[in-house]
């Protein structure tokens, strides 16, 4: 087996170790290397760049002529497609997690934010899969939930969900996530099943100048992150190189490593047209145990992710957009290992889950307000999902999907305080019929800062190449084992939600609520029969098909409250229910019944600012796993603080901040009993 | 004059049939002097001298010659860019009545030809003014000479942000070494609108953006007044964006900024300064009676909001026409 060291002095370090005797050892060693080589040489590497800050005096100064005043070439920076729906105006329940909160909460992995959304649970099946889910956390995949990182969506073409550490971005990058709250296939097509999460990175105009950022601390977390942004005419740049690393979770070989790179151009054509580039690279090893499987020998998955990404923006008016987009993602993942099965003689098994995924993606999009009562958008897109995986589908041909998408919508102000939002979603795909997807909404403003929206929409989830071709024959000496295809034709999930919320503000808008009651009625929900096809033999196959049905009721609450310009509290409660067939899994209990998150921040005069967070649930159980069973996951009540400090020397900006999750030390466990104990680091940042 | 023309068409007396002669005579006199003042009138020449062909220019001047053709006196207008008077082989009669410059480079040509006819220099940013003019590096000589400046006076401005979001009452100043001596001013007519100033100097082109991140928070609302160094084309992008971020609105002083995504603004348009020019130059006829202002702001001026970006902040704006009412009543 191989460990992969990352640099030291310029060159890759490979360990070459026998797994059965050496396992621990080899994790120690890498880890030995990580901590007195690697690291430090990559975070001395950045850091010794402030010895060599340059300021950039201000250049010769210009002299303010008339043609200043009336300059007609400035582009259209805030149109349509960067302006924030306003929530008494958006026909769904929308969550914004923005650059303070993210900074206030202290987390340093990007799945964790969703933690401050009410009806989110964030779980860890290890130290580098972690499984965020909205209402449903139904398995590691998650497969009921959109994901898009500026519009691309990251949702898995191979497994769903989303591979959350095998993205090329930090969190550093994100500018603001957008969590909608429930079905929104209208817009975003099929999986945009109970929820969408919509990741917003900082447009490259905002980095200028060079950043570098270190986090240490519990658990060998080490990460360095430098980024530079600069201007050069009309093209705004940013690149961004990253090292991440910890060790997982104790008692766990599940340590991950993170070489990261990405960058992000934007340049203005003219007055009107922008054109952006984004792509990037993740790669680096992660540990795998036998915590899902006992026979599987801990061994090392190595992950590779890329994607491109172009986008055409043309802005007639702030309200007038068309948008020309392509992007092509990329992942493929070596997960390769041996088991040796106890039989006289010994008998080595080689199992090769090797999988790569790709997806192209083009979509074309208008935005234009016919008049003042009258706005819509419209558009039509193309998406080809190429999987290859002889592992499980018994074939080293690459599967394909292909969806075509038609969608268009409406906001009709209706009167000054009504207005009513329609829209649908044709999407023709290769693996199930076409789809229709429509949402009606209607936003009545009975005051002025509270308005009621009520919401009727229809979502599906498509099922994946996977659950729909599966081939996974796994003959070991000692049985029989894996996924087949029974020839049944699977159906789409199906949900038709209902949502009721009441919004608005108090206080000159320094208090934000939102309330919220929901109705989720799911059909055809996707999961697996267990068969004996041998009953001879021991053995156990897996077939996917629409086994279960489920209706989830609930509501939430959220409040974001600024009392003064130094604090702000954000907060929400969830309730759900869930009353599901349970055929082939305990979705009763896929969701805790109640969940409470809280945030607070405050600024001192000094530079100090201190922040407290709160995250409560009640017990819920992972999928598959019955109520009762010893790996349900008990409730627990997790703080979180965060203390920083900003300070300038000359030029440079500094922020140092001490971090402790958990704080209180009351271990909870989350999936497969990991377990979730206090963790403090430190975090250092300079920006010049 | 127009006073004396109305008598003039006065009907005549019928009952008086032996003062024929006195009257004829009197008619005569009337319609003699008449046509001297109407040939008087019908020589008063302007020359509009443009800092170039740039469309801003094309527009005020267009637009003088409109208003003028409204006058009754409808002056003789030649229109003529600093480098078309260069080239040209017969310069233009700088005789005229009156010279009115547009923008920096034309006022500077206007000065140098020395000319002892009442001057116009329109277009003219204060900063200039202050340097040049004031200081008279520029020839402009009092009562014969004005200036029509192009910024807004800050009070009208501060006015405008105060009753446009009476909430927002940390205001951000954005500055260069270039308008940081606006500071003091602006602190003072500040003070009575309950409204506190932020400064932040700009030290940097590349640490505005750093800046802005620290500074931001600091504020509830961006003035924008003219500065070449801190609102630009190049910084329009990652400054907006950047207020934007933060839900700090920016009240701009172009229409330009208002269409890339600022809260709202105030600005003059060429039309309405052409407007201004064209009743000065109709309010003192020749021979001059009254004495010019040195420098006079901008009497007309324009409110715009960008409503997607207002709407998509959240906050709440009065519309244009009250806000405009509302500070057409605080004119001094």
């Amino acid at each position: 087996m191989k460990i992969f060291c990352p640099a030291r002095a310029n060159c890759l370090i490979y360990i070459h170790i026998y797994k059965q005797k050496c396992n621990r050892a080899a994790k120690d060693v890498s880890m030995m290397f990580r901590r007195k080589a690697s690291y430090p040489a990559v975070a001395g590497l950045l850091l010794s760049c402030c010895s060599a800050i340059y300021i950039a005096p201000l250049r010769a100064q210009p002299t303010l002529s008339e043609t200043d005043y009336f300059a007609t070439d400035l582009p259209i920076v805030l149109s349509a497609s960067r302006l924030r729906q306003t929530a008494s105006d958006a026909p769904v329940a929308i969550t914004v997690i923005d650059r303070e909160m993210i900074e206030a909460s202290g987390f340093t992995e990007i799945p964790d934010l969703l933690r401050l959304v009410p009806g989110f649970f964030v779980e860890y099946d290890s130290g580098h899969i972690q499984a965020a889910g909205y209402h449903m956390l139904a398995n590691r995949y998650v497969r009921q939930q959109q994901i898009l990182i500026d519009g691309r969506s990251v949702y898995s073409p191979s497994f769903g969900g989303v591979p959350w550490t095998d993205l090329p971005i930090t969190l550093d990058d994100i500018e603001r996530i957008e969590v909608i709250r429930g079905p929104n296939a209208v817009t975003f097509g099929s999986n945009s099943f109970l929820g969408v999460i919509n990741i917003i990175t900082r447009p490259a105009a905002l980095d200028r100048g060079t950043s570098i950022k270190t986090n240490i601390g519990a658990n060998h977390l080490r990460e360095a992150f430098l980024r530079h942004g600069d201007t050069s005419g009309n093209l705004d740049y940013r690149i961004n190189v990253a090292y991440r690393g910890d060790d997982g979770f104790n008692d766990r070989y599940d340590s991950k490593i993170v070489r990261l790179f990405n960058t992000r151009m934007d340049y203005q054509f003219d007055k009107h047209q922008q054109f952006s580039f984004q792509a990037g690279y993740n790669e680096g090893p992660r540990e795998e145990d036998n915590a899902i499987s006992a026979d599987t020998p801990q061994h090392l998955r190595t992950v590779t992710s890329q994607f491109q990404q172009l986008r055409w923006e043309n802005v007639t008016s702030a309200d007038e957009v068309f948008h020309v987009q392509l992007y092509h993602n990329f992942i493929q993942e070596n997960n390769a290992y041996t088991v040796v099965y106890d039989l006289p003689p010994p008998l080595p098994f080689v199992y090769d889950e090797g999988t790569r995924s790709e997806r192209f993606d083009i979509e074309l999009q208008k935005t234009n307000r016919a008049s003042a009562a009258l706005r819509y958008v419209y558009g039509l897109s193309y998406r080809l999902d190429r999987v290859t995986s002889a592992f499980y589908f018994g074939t080293a041909e690459p599967l394909e999907a292909r969806y075509t998408r038609l969608f268009g919508q409406l906001e009709y102000q209706l009167s000054n305080n009504q207005l009513v939002n329609l829209g649908l979603m044709a999407e023709d795909n290769s693996i199930t019929d076409t789809t229709y997807s429509p949402r009606l909404a209607y936003n009545f403003r009975f005051a002025d800062n509270d308005t009621l929206r009520m919401t009727l929409s229809k979502a599906t989830r498509t099922p994946l190449l996977l659950e729909e071709y599966p081939d996974n024959k796994i003959l070991t000496p000692l049985y029989v084992q894996g996924l087949y295809d029974n020839g049944i034709k699977l159906n789409n999930e199906r949900v038709t939600a209902y949502d009721v919320g009441l919004i608005g503000s108090r206080s000159n808008n320094a208090l934000h609520y939102d309330i919220r009651l929901f109705y989720e009625d799911i059909k055809g929900l996707i999961s697996t029969q267990s068969i004996s096809p041998f009953p001879a033999v021991n053995n156990e196959a897996f077939y996917f098909d629409n086994f279960d049905d489920a209706l989830i009721r609930g509501g939430e609450i959220q409040l974001d409250w600024r009392p003064n310009h130094q604090a702000r509290l954000h907060a929400g409660v969830s309730h759900i229910e869930i009353d599901s067939s349970n055929n082939r899994g305990d979705y009763t209990h896929a969701a805790p019944v109640n969940s409470l998150t809280f945030l607070g921040t405050y600024r001192f005069a000094v530079g100090y600012q201190a922040s407290l967070g709160i995250y409560q649930r009640s017990s819920m159980a992972p999928l598959a796993l019955k109520s009762g069973d010893p790996l349900l996951m008990p409730a627990f009540t997790r703080i979180d603080t965060r203390l920083a400090k900003d300070f300038r020397i000359n030029q440079q900006r500094h922020s140092v901040a001490i971090i402790v999750q958990n704080i209180l030390d009351d271990t909870y466990f989350s999936r497969l009993n990991n377990v979730i104990d206090r963790r403090t680091y430190l975090s250092y940042k300079i920006e010049f | 004059m127009a006073k004396s023309f109305r008598q003039i068409c006065h009907p005549p007396n019928k009952t008086g049939g032996n003062r024929l002669p006195l009257k004829l005579v009197k008619t005569g006199l009337i319609v003699a002097l008449l046509l001297m003042v109407n040939e008087v009138i019908a020589q008063q020449r302007i020359l509009l001298v443009q800092s170039s062909a740039e469309p801003v220019y094309q527009q005020f001047a267009q637009a003088v010659r409109e208003k003028i053709n409204t006058l009754k006196e409808k002056p003789e207008l030649q229109i003529i860019t600093v480098d078309e008077f260069s080239q040209q082989p017969i310069p233009p009669d700088v005789r005229a009545d009156y010279l009115i410059a547009a923008g920096i480079r034309a006022s500077q040509f206007v000065a140098g030809l020395n000319s002892k006819k009442p001057q116009l220099l329109a277009l003219i940013p204060t900063t200039f003014y202050e340097s040049h003019i004031k200081t008279h590096k520029i020839r402009c000589l009092p009562g014969l000479c004005s200036v029509i400046l192009l910024d807004q006076p800050i009070e009208r401005q501060l006015k405008l942000l105060h009753m446009a979001l009476p909430e927002h009452r940390r205001v951000l100043f954005l500055s260069s070494p270039q308008t940081s001596a606006l500071l003091p001013q602006l602190i003072r007519l500040s003070l009575p609108l309950g409204i506190n100033i932020q400064h932040i100097p700009i030290t940097s082109d590349k640490s505005l953006i750093q800046q802005l991140t620290g500074e931001m928070t600091a504020g509830d609302v961006v003035l924008a007044l003219p500065d070449p160094n801190t609102y630009n084309r190049d910084t329009a992008r990652p400054l907006l964006l950047a207020t934007y971020k933060y839900g700090v609105p920016l009240v701009a002083y172009s229409p330009a900024f208002i269409d890339a995504g600022a809260a709202l603004g105030i600005y003059t348009t060429p039309e309405q300064f052409a407007r201004q020019c064209v009743e000065l130059i109709a309010k003192n006829p020749l021979p001059a009676t009254t004495v010019w202002p040195m420098a006079t702001p901008p009497k007309y001026y324009t409110i715009a909001i960008n409503s997607a970006v207002v709407e998509s902040l959240g906050i709440k704006i009065p519309a244009v026409a009250y806000l405009y009412d509302q500070l057409e009543r605080e004119q001094p």
